[in-house]
């Protein structure tokens, strides 16, 4: 019989703190990270990662001889780190034995180190300058964050980045799963990491339409666009086996995985190809769809997003619909992109473990497309699974699905 | 520019503590790869307009034959 997947070690940093347990306290009590963004020519709102990340717990604890071989390191392999470095203290694999070749990193980013490729930019065509700093390529890369975590920590197996837009972080921890299926890896460290706040990336973002100028009100009325977050989410999924003999902590099981591309509209989601992402989840997991579910939304708190994700949560579940909970956490840690999934899937188990739904915030009032069994208080709830949703851009779609230990 | 400037430098680009940046230690042996050579070399021309190629420098050579490419004078 195949290995259940387990997780055993959870890291993030978002705007709402670095840590675990400083992020599910905020989202629990429903603080927000949503602040005012000054950029040098104009403004906005964004959830910002207060103070520099390599200065953060994990990575300020690192000799720096160990660091100095990474070479420069972008605010986004800073998160990554910090995000991995507390997952595997977390799961007791520290210098462990087996983090050197059955272990695997697959890390989704939905852009590489935006800073630096910005800086570079600034000297080529705002200064003509000729030559751009040589650490350029290397430390933007999109596959950076992965690598740099690699080399940290001695990670000898499979090592990639993996990107799928928003759904990044979530199809990195769907194929991580599969890994240890499959039998390919023991133990992965899957996760993701977004570092956008960076003036060429939010405008590109706010060009395009989407972002709001107040705050992110998932479902609610007179919502008017996502907010941008940043910051990382780095999970360990072990197979059952390994974390048995090891004598592991479990926080929980990731037990589904299904995935759907709508194939229509890179920016305009598609009702059926989110349900049928929602469908395979359940089915991958053997989960009843009237089984009391904590849904964690996309929630974006976009004007097609939320009606088109409520539509297909309707057309999933039905009546049964209403043995659920829907929660949308975007609305405390922003849209972390890359790391969104990731983050949200932690904060959905911290849930499951708690049994406490967080609250969505910043809702002003029913949006008749929008009618679900939100959660608008703390509320104590006891739902057997938790279904995670990520929709990317291109129509990319994943559904997580996660137990109790 | 001063020698403190261009060892602050050099400590910036290959991430060495100061202190360890002996003027006869080697390249090699301070472990400084060949991207953070060019990164210094990099922002040696980006700051002071001096130019050195870096064929001209060798994992062999002492930091003060380095400071000496460049033109700083080692402190006695």
């Amino acid at each position: 019989m195949t290995d259940r997947v387990l997780v055993t070690g959870l890291g993030c940093v978002s705007g709402l703190g670095y840590g675990v347990d400083s992020n599910w306290q905020a989202a629990r009590e429903g603080r927000s990270a949503i602040r005012d963004f000054p950029m040098t020519a104009g403004s906005g709102v964004a959830a910002r990662v207060e103070g520099e990340p390599t200065a953060a717990p994990h990575l300020s604890t690192v000799e720096p001889e160990r660091l100095r071989r990474l070479g420069r390191l972008d605010r986004l392999s800073a998160f990554t780190l910090e995000a991995g470095l507390e997952a595997v203290a977390d799961a007791g694999l520290d210098r462990h034995p087996s983090l050197a070749d059955r272990t695997a990193i697959v890390i989704g980013c939905g852009s590489g180190g935006n800073a630096v490729i910005e800086t570079a930019y600034e000297r080529l065509f705002a200064r003509d300058q000729r030559k751009v700093h040589p650490q350029t390529i290397p430390s933007s890369m999109i596959a950076a964050p992965a690598a740099h975590l690699s080399m940290l920590l001695g990670i000898h197996g499979t090592v990639f980045t993996l990107s799928s837009a928003c759904a990044s972080s979530a199809h990195a921890l769907g194929e991580a799963m599969h890994m240890i299926r499959a039998g390919r890896a023991d133990v992965v460290l899957a996760g993701g990491a977004e570092a956008c706040l960076t003036r060429g990336s939010f405008t590109g973002w706010q060009s395009l339409g989407v972002l709001a100028s107040d705050t992110c009100r998932p479902f609610s009325r007179d919502r008017c666009g996502m907010v941008l977050g940043e910051g990382a989410a780095v999970l360990v999924l072990e197979s059952e086996s390994h974390a048995i003999a090891r004598g592991a902590r479990v926080h929980g099981e990731l037990a589904g995985y299904g995935t759907s591309s709508d194939a229509v509209h890179m920016t305009a989601p598609d009702v059926e190809g989110i349900a049928a992402a929602i469908r395979a989840a359940h089915h991958d997991a053997r989960v009843a769809f009237d089984t009391p579910a904590l849904i964690s939304a996309h929630g974006t708190g976009t004007a097609l997003n939320d009606p088109a994700e409520s539509a297909a949560l309707h057309r999933v579940y039905g009546t049964a619909l209403g043995r659920h909970r829907v929660v949308a956490t975007k609305s405390a840690h922003g849209h972390m992109i890359g790391a969104t999934g990731a983050i949200e899937f932690v904060l959905g188990l911290k849930a499951l473990t708690d049994n406490a739904a967080p609250p969505l915030l910043n809702y002003l009032g029913p949006d008749p497309d929008c009618d679900l069994p939100l959660v608008l208080e703390p509320e104590a709830f006891e739902p057997d699974v938790l279904i995670s949703n990520s929709f990317a851009f291109g129509g990319l779609n994943t559904v997580l699905v996660g137990r109790r230990a | 520019m001063t020698y403190d400037d261009i060892l602050a430098l050099v400590a910036q680009e290959t991430r060495l503590p100061p202190e360890r940046l002996h003027p006869e230690a080697t390249l090699a042996t301070l472990d400084i790869s060949s991207i953070d050579m060019v990164s210094m070399l990099f922002e040696l021309e980006d700051r002071y307009g001096i130019e050195i190629q870096s064929e001209e420098l060798t994992r062999e050579m002492t930091l003060r034959q380095v400071f000496e490419r460049i033109g700083v004078a080692v402190p006695q």
